[in-house]
């Protein structure tokens, strides 16, 4: 309950901070916003400031749990000051999706039931499971080391260059792990996840849906796998999705309401982008061409169009520029490179190729079916299986005639087919919805309007309907079944918190026996990936990236071993999955102290002379690595 | 009705439906366990068919 209240009171903060910023936009009584829409924007902004605030707090040193419970306080303030209205008239706001839908047919009733079902199973799982896979290697380690250390250093380790990336929800992470632990951290991404569907549903309104094209909106969203699984792993990619979503929503808005508009689009953009730089040529475009269009639509004799166009342009980038500036002063203080990591950091992880050409071919020439049905290694979930089963209904859109020119519908949707498209062509055998799921979004209100239109109008015999009904309610189903099954582990998580590995990736259980071995700073070398459940001293004590490179360039395993005693590593793990090769007769005869189907570990006894290196305290909670680099 | 337009509902419903089916056989392998294991064999022998047009190798 502690858990919930802190980061309830965090949620009330963001919105607080997110209330000012809208402020200081101009966008708060932007013409024909709902309230709700407004609540949720402020949700989203404010997450994106408060994130930032972070930057400087934890560069100076004073990211430590009154500092930040303080912040959070002060955010929470202007929420409850001048946002209480406003929240409460999103309750009203709420009010008549729900009546709507208590007169709405049974099925449908039924179909609404399943995904407030998902909703439930999504926060028990956020509260309870993982963290899992890329959560495991950086996405909650590092929160945990800032967490630790009270300020923000780069990841130790194997990571450490890809500390420069934005960070957003990873600053989230770490201030809830400093002000409560860990599944705090966690459960922000299903307020996030909640608020992705608000600004999606907004735009499906904006687009001409009903209250039924909604909730089939979110309904799509909500059974995309490339978007639910990352709600409860502990990873960050819903933050850019909500972001995103915003983004395109006020850039939607930009005709009526104004410059307003356009600041809070490309604030919101410039978070997303932060959270996810793959963003960055999925979304921008894809703005780009919300804002040309529009203005293309809106009469005016002078400037001419192409002038309009790049002045809207120029300012909308100086807004999306923004948000980057406190990841450049941080990467400047950490990296000495401020423009990382497109100028001179180590950005090889940008140009990722992830299958050969003849397989990347196979995947660009399946693309949708490889979106929706995929199992490729590093996907990491599907699109929902609805949004290509409804979209072919779009045909019976046609049945009116359509002014391609002012079609909001059309706009969208090729907004979101240029995003893809672009990713498509620099990037083809990337096939993770969860780094482009924006343009994929952009596609949903399309079905979504599709399939109410023709469920609404069917005549009988309802073969349709019928088969509408069956296709979202076994995607309900589908998405839920794994977390239904895990609802018994997670009640018993809940009760025993302490157990808290049975619920937990597979590198859990060995990690916390190394913790219950290892001394107060001893040094570690990780030959994986997956170092969070070692203890905060440990991870800040692992080898750094060069010891990595110069212990694989000896040339023997006996001159390995020598290596990891001079420089006075006290224990080996070994992720047995992915980097058996470096225990290789690395000490011959000698029993790992602990070996699972996964991870060995061995204690390295030191060697006669004192270490070259050895990790100390600076603080209480800081390690620091001393010695000849 | 029309014959058309029967048989364009004709063909979406066909659409619409096929998309449960594959993504059921794809995640449906009875290797899973669980409720997946009590299926018979031949969803086995599918989802062995299926899953090659819908994965590959990673060289990453």
């Amino acid at each position: 309950m502690t858990t919930l209240a802190i980061v309830a009171l965090y949620c009330l903060s963001c919105y607080g901070a997110g209330i000012a910023t809208l402020r200081l936009c101009g966008a708060h009584g932007a013409p024909g916003q709902r309230a709700l829409a407004i609540a949720s924007t402020a949700f989203l902004l404010g997450q994106g400031v408060v994130a930032a605030a972070w930057i400087p707090l934890g560069l100076a040193g004073w990211f430590n749990p009154f500092a930040v419970g303080a912040v959070v306080l002060a955010c929470a303030v202007p929420a409850l000051l001048t946002g209480r209205a406003a929240l409460l008239q999103s309750w009203r706001d709420i009010q008549p999706a729900l009546r709507w839908l208590a007169g709405a047919d049974r099925p449908f009733q039924g179909v609404c039931a399943l995904l407030l079902a998902l909703w439930m199973l999504l926060l028990l799982d956020a509260a309870t499971r993982g963290p899992l896979g890329d959560a495991e290697a950086f996405y909650l380690a590092y929160p945990k080391v800032i967490a630790a250390a009270e300020r923000l250093i780069a990841m130790p380790g194997l990571y450490s260059p890809f500390s420069q990336i934005g960070l957003v929800g990873e600053m989230h992470f770490a201030a809830l792990i400093a002000l409560d632990g860990a599944a705090a951290a966690k459960l922000l991404v299903w307020p996030t996840a909640m608020a992705a569907g608000i600004e999606l549903a907004a735009i499906a309104a904006w687009a001409g849906a009903g209250w039924r094209g909604r909730w089939i909106a979110v309904a799509i969203l909500f059974t995309s796998t490339g978007f639910t699984n990352h709600v409860w792993d502990g990873k960050v990619d819903v933050f850019a999705a909500a972001f995103g979503l915003a983004a395109v929503r006020w850039i939607l808005a930009e005709r009526e309401a104004g410059a307003p508009a356009l600041r809070c689009g490309g604030l919101l953009a410039g978070f997303s982008t932060l959270a996810k730089i793959s963003y960055i040529p999925v979304l921008l475009p894809a703005l780009g061409l919300l804002l040309a269009w529009r203005e293309w639509n809106t009469p005016a004799a002078a400037p001419a169009l192409p002038t309009r166009v790049v002045r809207k342009g120029a300012a909308l980038a100086i807004w999306v520029a923004l948000p980057w500036l406190p990841n450049a002063l941080k990467n400047g203080a950490l990296f000495g490179t401020p423009l990382a990591p497109f100028i001179g950091g180590d950005g090889s992880w940008l140009n990722q190729v992830w299958f050969t050409p003849a397989d990347t071919l196979w995947i660009v020439m399946t693309y949708p079916l490889a979106l929706t049905f995929g199992r490729y290694p590093m996907q990491s979930g599907n699109v929902s299986f609805v949004l290509l089963a409804f979209l072919p209904l779009a045909f019976y859109l046609l049945r009116t005639p359509v002014d391609w020119r002012s079609s909001r519908l059309t706009l969208i949707a090729l907004a979101g087919l240029a995003g893809l498209l672009i990713w498509v062509a620099f990037r083809p055998s990337v096939i993770a919805p969860r780094y482009f799921f924006v343009a994929i979004a952009l596609l949903i209100p399309l079905a979504a309007r599709a399939a109410e239109v023709v469920y609404e109008r069917e005549e009988p015999p309802r073969w349709l309907r019928a088969s509408m009904l069956a296709t979202l309610a076994s995607a309900l189903v589908f998405v839920s079944f794994p977390l239904v099954l895990a609802v018994p582990r997670a009640m018993a998580a809940l009760q025993a918190p302490d157990t808290a590995c049975a619920h937990a990736g597979r590198y859990c259980a060995a990690l916390m026996r190394l913790n219950g071995i290892a001394a107060p700073g001893d040094r570690v070398y990780l030959a994986g990936y997956y170092g969070y459940w070692l203890r905060p001293d440990l991870l800040q004590c692992q080898a750094t990236p060069a010891e990595m490179r110069a212990f694989e360039a000896q040339a023997s395993a006996a001159a390995r071993a020598r290596y990891l005693r001079e420089r006075g590593f006290r224990h080996l793990i070994v992720d047995k999955t992915t980097h058996m090769r470096i225990a290789t007769g690395l000490f011959p005869g000698k029993t790992p102290a602990h070996e699972s189907a996964e991870l060995a570990f061995y204690d390295i006894d030191p060697g006669p002379a004192a270490p070259r290196t050895r990790c100390i305290p600076v603080r209480a909670g800081a390690w620091k690595i001393e010695g000849a680099q | 009705m029309k014959p058309g337009e029967l048989g364009m509902k004709a063909a979406l419903v066909i659409w619409m439906l096929a998309n449960p089916t594959l993504y059921f056989l794809l995640a449906a392998s009875p290797e899973r366990g669980g409720l997946f294991g009590m299926l018979p064999l031949f969803v086995q022998q599918l989802h062995d068919w299926l899953i090659g047009f819908f994965t590959r190798a990673a060289v990453y």
